[in-house]
């Protein structure tokens, strides 16, 4: 009792201490990007600059608009006090709240990294499960290739290949996402599978699909849960890279036009937000597999 | 006579990539946040509005998604569920707009798609016609300059509402015009007024009567009112009442914006009937131009405007005819070297940048021809000066063609100092000319025209280094820190009178992009086109303000500060559904009269 | 398989050469445009056509392999260095340095580095040679690169610090450094290097994608980046515009099939 107390103690100050360090990571990358984009060329400028019809007046005042933003430690601390006010920003080059920006194209992208993710999954499982577990040697060397070639192509590509065929940007990003799932998963079950007793059920002629689940997918599921965590971190990546560059009104496009515009707030949140995605995803694997975590 | 508007623009807009996928493959999917209520007209008048239906478009995509669908359908599960016919709802004109609107207030409109939305759904007192290129009473059945061009007084339409039943009043424009002039608004529209921050008087001599006075004459000031959108006064909907053909009907942010046709509209066609024909626009926001062509060969939209050469040539080999090559644009490419002795450049490019046979000669050394045969596949013409042929009235035909001619080039180059050396120009202090030209990333057009340059400079022994910056960087380069060499860019000419380019030529100003904010002009040519410039625009007589401005495109020919490379032509595709279309080269190219637009039978009860 | 993996080193090998020499295989310049033949079709003087400027396909395909297949190895080399300095160290001293370093890893995989790139772009300076260009954009392919490959060398520094090996070493009274140099790094070489083999493909699709954004090699130098923009256009190009996208398909996927199939997934 008092060692799974103390146990259980352990964990929670762990898991608090990591919940810390991810705090601490947006905070500095929040802080990071805020000050590249403030000292980058541009920052501060608008495309009306170059409006002839404008008078100096109102030249001088597009450049006045941008004075909060100027002191980029100052400009974070006022935001984070905003943020906690439920309020995050207005964002100029788009004339609208972020609040408003993010609730019009979180669906977009969310749409795509789940239709990724489930068509990845299912992918990988396709090519992975009935090479591993009938040991098909040829279907192995067909799906590493296939992997190996999808792998091969920049996200940039595939768009391209895709959209010349028609096929909907979801596919896009489970293309990206399958060939990293696909190894990953293909070595858990392997592991899973080369274990003893499985050698020995499979010896003993007991068929694949018994044991696929009990033996094999069961004691796997914490590298499972990870590879889940690990999938939602790399379908977040594909899909922002995506939709930035296919002109989907997602999140990433939303990032890359602020990225153009110097839209120093709406920059610092997708900042914070990807920062935060990213280490969840990351802990998530970290606590659920110490295979993984080897790797942290 | 006024208002001319030169914006320097970044063609395919501040994106760095055009690469094309499947937009609306998630628009049924969103919830439309409409900032505007649908409930926006009285339904009493009779007049049937078709509500927008969300998933048509999937629809019609979904075909041509159908063949992944097949080879992964164990996959998709329900993706398709949109699947329906791809029926479009009657009298719906559909578009595309190339960008996010900023606003949809009249007055604060800055970019292009707000500046569509403008033309469709603002009322203005003068309208200038974008064919013949005149003025036309609009609200305003009559207009005077009076105080020697320091005013006009308008004499307004009367029995005319606002889309929302609202009445129209001399009230709602003294409200617009105080709005419009207020000090702190800093809107292009009001800026080329140059009012300055004084005073500008506006008085309502009687219901139907408005006039305005300002401190000092405004050229050309009747033009000036084509772009100002009337508010009303009084109407509980603020400025999203509108006196225009259609009213903003729906925003759904990202994706699309609806337009419905407002019953108060005053305009009436010759039988009587009241305008516009069309019961909806719907214009999709979406700046993936070869989906919007995928779309409009689909039949989903009806319009394609400022379409690229390649994807004209394109169309034109499959509907030859829905396409129309207008000729000339206002649209053209230009490229100039940084003059400014506050440049942190080398003094000894400055020199070179400085010299006019440098400049003159670099001008005989690029290939227009060239650029206009490969870069626009031959639909765009070499460009002479400042004003494009399409602007009828203020285009200098006496203007000499820059002719392609690399020994003269040489020639003027040696007249210079500069001497070839194994196929390398050295200047008199023998230093390699070489320099920089910096253009905008992701447009293709610009990026082609810097490599032909590129080539064309070799032949004369200078080395080009092609720089591709997103915009934004490119902004602060020639507006700021001045650190650059050279740029290429493009320079749209929204409106026709020269007047509002003021902020380009004089030496002071400072969109003056080859040495900006001068204290005192630097050169004797720059000091004259002050003189010439300040001189048109306190002349009232139009063609006296044209001998003036002639000479100054005259001047600018000779010196060569910006060395003007093309001018695009206006491609345009209609589709053969839309009646009346007659498009023009002016903005709004193919909805300048949209109010007498209508879609064949067919089309319509589909 | 075994078979499959000489078969693609070979291949590569072959490539790398045609790469290497391109004045074996043509003798057109890549730069030179043939303005009075754009867009020609496939021909003995041009056997994959020109492009829209009239320059020859082939020269220019030859001529961006090798663009991507010499920088790439190098920008991998410098983020493996990297990762190699900050991982190796962080795993083998511990303590506030290991601390820091993990946060530093951490937030570089937290930013947005595809957005930021293109501000990055925008402070490096102008007057640059392609050829300085090319080197700019590996090297900051190759800068950025490093933090994923970093967490890996630190977790096997750290299994090897905590190894019975290390631990008579540092018993035997040998100094951290000489442990650091004799002990450790040899026995993380083949991290470091299956690190290296790992991020080449990865680096020469960095690029293309970068010069799919307009950013990276500058012209009239091609690379595979800016060889595929063409492709993003509406026009139907003829097969040979595809030729880029298949060579840097075989390409990448014959790196991928040399190496073993554990190097791909970590």
């Amino acid at each position: 009792m008092s060692l799974d107390a103390a146990g259980t103690s352990a964990r929670t100050t762990r898991l608090g201490r990591a919940l810390l360090r991810i705090a601490a990571t947006a905070l500095a990358g929040g802080l990071l990007s805020a000050t590249m984009v403030r000292f980058s060329p541009g920052f501060g400028l608008d495309e009306k600059q170059l409006d002839a019809r404008l008078s100096r007046e109102s030249q001088e005042a597009v450049l006045r608009s941008h004075d909060q933003e100027r002191n980029p430690l100052r400009f974070y601390a006022a935001w984070w006090k905003r943020v906690f006010a439920g309020d995050l920003g207005f964002s100029q080059s788009l004339n609208r709240p972020i609040r408003e920006l993010l609730a019009d194209r979180a669906p977009a992208t969310l749409d795509l990294m789940l239709w990724g993710i489930a068509g990845a999954w299912v992918l990988a499982i396709v090519f992975s499960v009935p090479a591993v577990m009938r040991r098909l040697a040829r279907l192995a060397a067909v799906s590493s290739l296939f992997s190996g070639m999808t792998a091969s192509l920049p996200a940039a590509g595939i768009a391209i290949l895709l959209f010349r065929m028609g096929i909907s940007a979801k596919w896009m990003v489970a293309l990206v996402l399958f060939p990293r799932l696909y190894q990953y998963l293909r070595n858990v079950l392997q592991q899973a599978s080369g274990r003893p007793h499985v050698l020995l059920a499979r010896a003993k002629g007991l068929r694949w699909q018994p044991l696929l689940w009990r033996h094999v997918l069961l004691p796997a599921r914490a590298q499972l849960i990870a590879l889940v965590a690990v999938s939602i971190n790399m379908a977040f990546g594909a899909a922002v890279a995506i939709e930035a560059i296919c002109d989907i009104p997602g999140l990433g496009q939303l990032a890359w036009k602020a990225a153009a515009a110097r839209d120093l707030p709406v920059l610092v949140v997708l900042t914070v937000m990807i920062a935060l995605v990213t280490q969840m995803s990351n802990l998530v694997a970290d606590l659920s597999t110490p295979i993984l975590r080897s790797q942290s | 006579m006024k208002a001319f508007l030169a914006k320097l623009d970044c063609g395919a807009g501040t994106r760095a990539c055009r690469v094309e996928t499947r937009l609306d493959a998630f628009r049924g999917l969103r919830t439309p946040r409409s900032k505007v209520p649908n409930t926006h007209a009285p339904r009493s008048k009779g007049i049937v509005r078709p509500k927008s239906v969300d998933t048509s478009v999937d629809a019609a995509d979904t075909s041509v998604r159908a063949t992944a669908v097949v080879v992964l359908a164990l996959l998709t599960l329900a993706c398709s569920a949109v699947a329906a016919t791809g029926a479009q709802p009657g009298g719906e004109l559909r578009f595309c707009l190339y960008s996010e609107p900023k606003t949809f207030n009249p007055l604060l409109v800055a970019d292009t798609s707000s500046e569509a939305i403008r033309y469709m759904t603002a009322g203005v007192l003068i309208r200038v016609n974008r064919q013949t290129q005149e003025l036309e009473p609009s609200l305003a059945v009559s207009w005077r300059v009076v105080s020697q061009g320091r005013g006009i007084a308008f004499k307004l339409r009367q029995h005319v509402a606002f889309s929302d039943g609202t009445p129209f009043s001399a009230e709602d424009v003294a409200y617009t015009m105080h709005t419009l002039f207020d000090p702190s608004l800093h809107a292009p529209t009001a800026d080329s007024f140059h009012a300055g921050g004084a005073a500008v008087k506006i008085e309502t001599p009687a219901a139907d009567e408005v006039t305005l006075t300002f401190p000092t004459p405004v050229a050309g000031i009747e033009r000036l009112f084509d772009q100002v959108g009337i508010l009303s006064s009084k109407s509980p909907r603020k400025e999203m009442a509108s006196l225009g053909p259609f009213y903003v009907a729906q925003y759904k942010p990202g994706s699309e914006v609806d337009l419905s046709r407002n019953p108060y509209y005053w305009k009436r066609d010759r039988q009587g009937l009241r305008l516009p024909r069309i019961d909806a626009v719907r214009l999709y926001i979406q700046q993936n131009r070869d989906m919007e062509l995928i779309r409009f060969q689909r039949g989903d939209l009806n319009i394609m405007s400022a379409v690229s050469p390649e994807l004209f040539d394109q169309l034109q080999a499959r509907m030859p005819a829905a396409v129309r090559d207008l000729g000339p644009s206002l649209e053209s490419e230009m490229m100039w070297f940084n003059q400014s002795p506050k440049a942190p450049l080398p003094a000894y490019k400055k020199l070179w940048f400085q010299s006019r046979e440098f400049r003159r000669a670099l001008s005989a050394a690029v290939n227009r021809e060239d650029l206009c045969r490969l870069v626009y596949r031959g639909h765009a013409h070499p460009a002479e000066g400042p004003i494009s042929p399409a602007n009828r009235f203020w285009f200098n035909s006496g203007l000499k063609p820059h002719r392609y001619d690399p020994a003269e080039a040489l020639a003027l180059l040696g007249k210079a100092g500069f001497r070839l050396q194994d196929g390398q120009l050295y200047d008199a202090q023998s230093h390699a000319v070489e320099f920089s030209i910096v253009t905008n990333a992701g447009n293709q057009a610009r990026e082609k025209i810097a490599q032909m340059i590129q080539q064309d400079l070799k032949a004369i022994g200078i080395r080009l280094n092609v720089v591709k910056l997103d915009y934004s960087a490119i902004i602060d380069r020639i507006s700021q820190s001045l650190d650059y060499e050279s740029c290429l860019l493009g320079l749209t000419n929204v409106d026709l009178d020269p007047d509002a380019q003021m902020n380009v030529w004089l030496s002071s100003a400072s969109n003056h992009q080859w040495n900006p904010n001068q204290a005192s002009p630097a050169t004797p040519w720059e000091a004259e086109i002050d003189r010439l410039m300040q001189a048109q625009g306190s002349e009232l007589n139009p063609a006296r303000r044209k001998a003036y401005f002639d000479k100054v495109q005259e001047i600018v020919s000779q010196e060569v500060p910006f060395l003007y490379l093309v001018t695009k032509n206006a491609l345009v595709a209609v589709s053969p559904s839309l009646q009346n279309a007659d498009p023009s080269v002016l903005r709004p190219q193919a909805v300048w009269n949209i109010e007498m637009l209508a879609l064949t039978q067919e089309v319509a009860k589909k | 398989m075994k078979a499959i993996r000489y078969l693609a080193a070979t291949l590569l090998l072959a490539l790398l050469l045609a790469a290497l020499w391109p004045g074996a295989l043509t003798r057109t310049p890549y730069d030179r445009q043939f303005r009075e033949l754009p867009n020609a079709p496939v021909s003995r003087q041009f056997p994959l056509g020109t492009d829209e400027l009239g320059r020859d396909r082939l020269s220019r395909l030859l001529y961006g392999t090798r663009v991507s297949l010499l920088a790439a190895p190098a920008a991998a080399l410098l983020s493996t260095i990297l990762a190699a300095l900050v991982g190796g160290l962080a795993g083998f001293l511990g303590g506030w340095f290991d601390r820091a370093a993990v946060a530093l890893i951490d937030l570089m995989l937290s930013l947005p580095w595809l957005f930021l790139l293109i501000i990055v772009r925008a402070m490096l300076p102008l007057n640059v040679p392609a050829l300085v260009s090319v080197l700019l954009t590996f090297g900051l392919i190759g800068l950025l690169g490093w933090p994923s490959a970093a967490r890996i060398v630190r977790a096997g520094c750290r299994t090897l610090r905590c190894s019975d090996l290390v631990l008579q070493a540092r018993a035997c009274g040998l100094p951290r450094g000489r442990v650091l140099l004799k002990h450790v790094l040899p026995n993380v070489r083949p991290i470091l290097t299956a690190q290296f083999r790992a991020s080449i493909p990865i680096y020469i699709l960095a690029e293309a994608n970068l010069g799919l954004l307009g950013l990276g090699v500058a012209d009239p130098l091609p690379s595979w980046g800016n060889l595929l923009r063409p492709l993003e256009s509406g026009l139907a190009p003829d097969w040979a515009a595809w030729a880029p996208l298949i060579l840097m398909l075989v390409v990448v996927s014959c790196l991928y099939l040399t190496q073993s199939s554990k190097v791909v997934v970590q």
